[in-house]
């Protein structure tokens, strides 16, 4: 059967290289269409915006992590006398518990601005502040992607691709042409980023004491 | 210059270096793009969506895999958002469609079954189409594209699976061209 397989992959390599072959693609033309937005792309930021940036950036992680902890300490609060947190191993099931809270309380911050973008998007609103909030969470995001911690591939895919679409954003110019928000807004409705969130999201817990 | 350099100088703002770069990857991205879409326009399309939104993102590569393989994926994102942007204009316009893809009769034994396979191709779902393509045609690996498409290996084995079992049930008249092989 295997064999078979083989046999018959091989036939379909010989008989589809032709399917939908390409033309020699006209390169330079293209490349035409899209050099200003690369020129804006990979332009050296201000370094006071840099400063901002790494601000904002640095007061976000920190609120991440403060809120990360307060979330694990309280999930795993328990009658019994706590172990002291400094014997906590980075491989304990608590790390992984605050690590996992914390990367849910990312996400749905980051779903809330996502539906904020794609409302504003096809209302036309700007909003001067969308690319900061996008740094921000941007900063946050390459935290938690930069973490040795243990996820699951389909997290850590959503984190990658939550990246790149928040780094488009953070890169849309103020004065963005109609191209730059159609982009963007196919980023986000084709992306699948906001309804994967939404399936990594746990539903609301019911009240405790029941 | 290596690679790492030429993107180390793009991150730095150097637009020359852009132009290197995008010179050493836009025929296996457009090849690709068209491969997926069969449409020459729209593979433009794909291959400028896939260069912008990789310069945007280049402070994101990390060197991990190589600068073609996180390339391609985004290029097949791209491509994928853009069938299925195409796909609902179709969907909405379908009457003004039929009857375009009428296939001319023609003798020739090696074109006929050329056609077919390619028709048997096309009428593939999407995404056992896109994973036979980057397969059998392209030559990716399961592993690169379960990292491209951001499904497991064994998704992509079982998806290989099926669109070999439906091409080789569209194809069985010709059954005597691989078995012979």
């Amino acid at each position: 059967m295997h064999d078979d397989d083989e046999k018959f992959d091989e036939f379909l390599r010989r008989a589809a290289r032709d399917y939908n072959a390409a033309e020699r693609p006209r390169s330079d033309a293209l490349w035409t269409a899209i050099e200003p937005e690369v020129a804006r792309a990979i332009a050296p930021r201000h370094p006071l915006l840099r400063l901002r940036t790494l601000v904002v950036g640095t007061a976000a992680i920190a609120a991440t992590l403060v809120l990360g902890v307060a979330i694990g300490r309280w999930t795993s609060r328990s009658p019994v006398v706590a172990p002291p947190v400094a014997t906590a191993s980075p491989d304990s099931s608590s790390s992984r518990v605050h690590a996992r809270a914390m990367t849910l309380e990312h996400l749905a911050d980051a779903e809330v601005f996502l539906s904020t973008v794609r409302y504003e998007l096809d209302s036309g609103l700007p909003d001067a502040d969308r690319a900061a909030r996008s740094r921000e969470l941007l900063a946050r995001t390459r935290v938690l992607l930069g973490a040795s911690q243990q996820r699951s591939p389909e997290v850590a895919r959503l984190l990658e691709d939550l990246e790149l679409l928040l780094a488009e954003i953070a890169a849309l110019p103020p004065a963005s042409s109609k191209l730059d928000r159609s982009l963007l807004d196919e980023s986000i409705r084709n992306g699948d980023v906001i309804p994967r969130i939404r399936a990594t999201l746990p539903a609301p817990p019911r009240a405790a004491g029941a | 210059m290596l690679e790492s350099e030429l993107i180390e100088r793009v991150r730095a703002g150097d637009m020359a270096a852009a132009r290197q770069l995008y010179d050493a990857h836009i025929g296996a991205v457009h090849r690709l793009a068209t491969r997926m879409t069969g449409d020459e326009a729209l593979a433009d399309d794909a291959t400028q969506v896939a260069f912008i939104r990789a310069f945007r993102s280049l402070s994101r590569f990390r060197g991990d895999a190589s600068f073609g393989t996180w390339l391609h994926r985004i290029a097949v994102s791209a491509t994928l958002n853009l069938i299925r942007g195409r796909k609902r204009w179709h969907t909405q316009n379908a009457e003004l469609d039929e009857g375009s893809h009428v296939a001319a009769p023609t003798a020739e034994p090696d074109v006929l079954l050329k056609e077919r396979l390619h028709q048997a191709i096309d009428a593939l779902p999407e995404h056992y189409r896109i994973v036979f393509v980057l397969y059998v045609i392209e030559g990716f690996d399961h592993n690169e594209i379960g990292e491209m498409l951001g499904i497991p290996v064994g998704t992509s084995k079982a998806r290989l699976s099926l669109a070999r079992s439906k091409l080789r049930a569209a194809l069985h008249e010709f059954e005597g061209e691989w078995i012979s092989a």
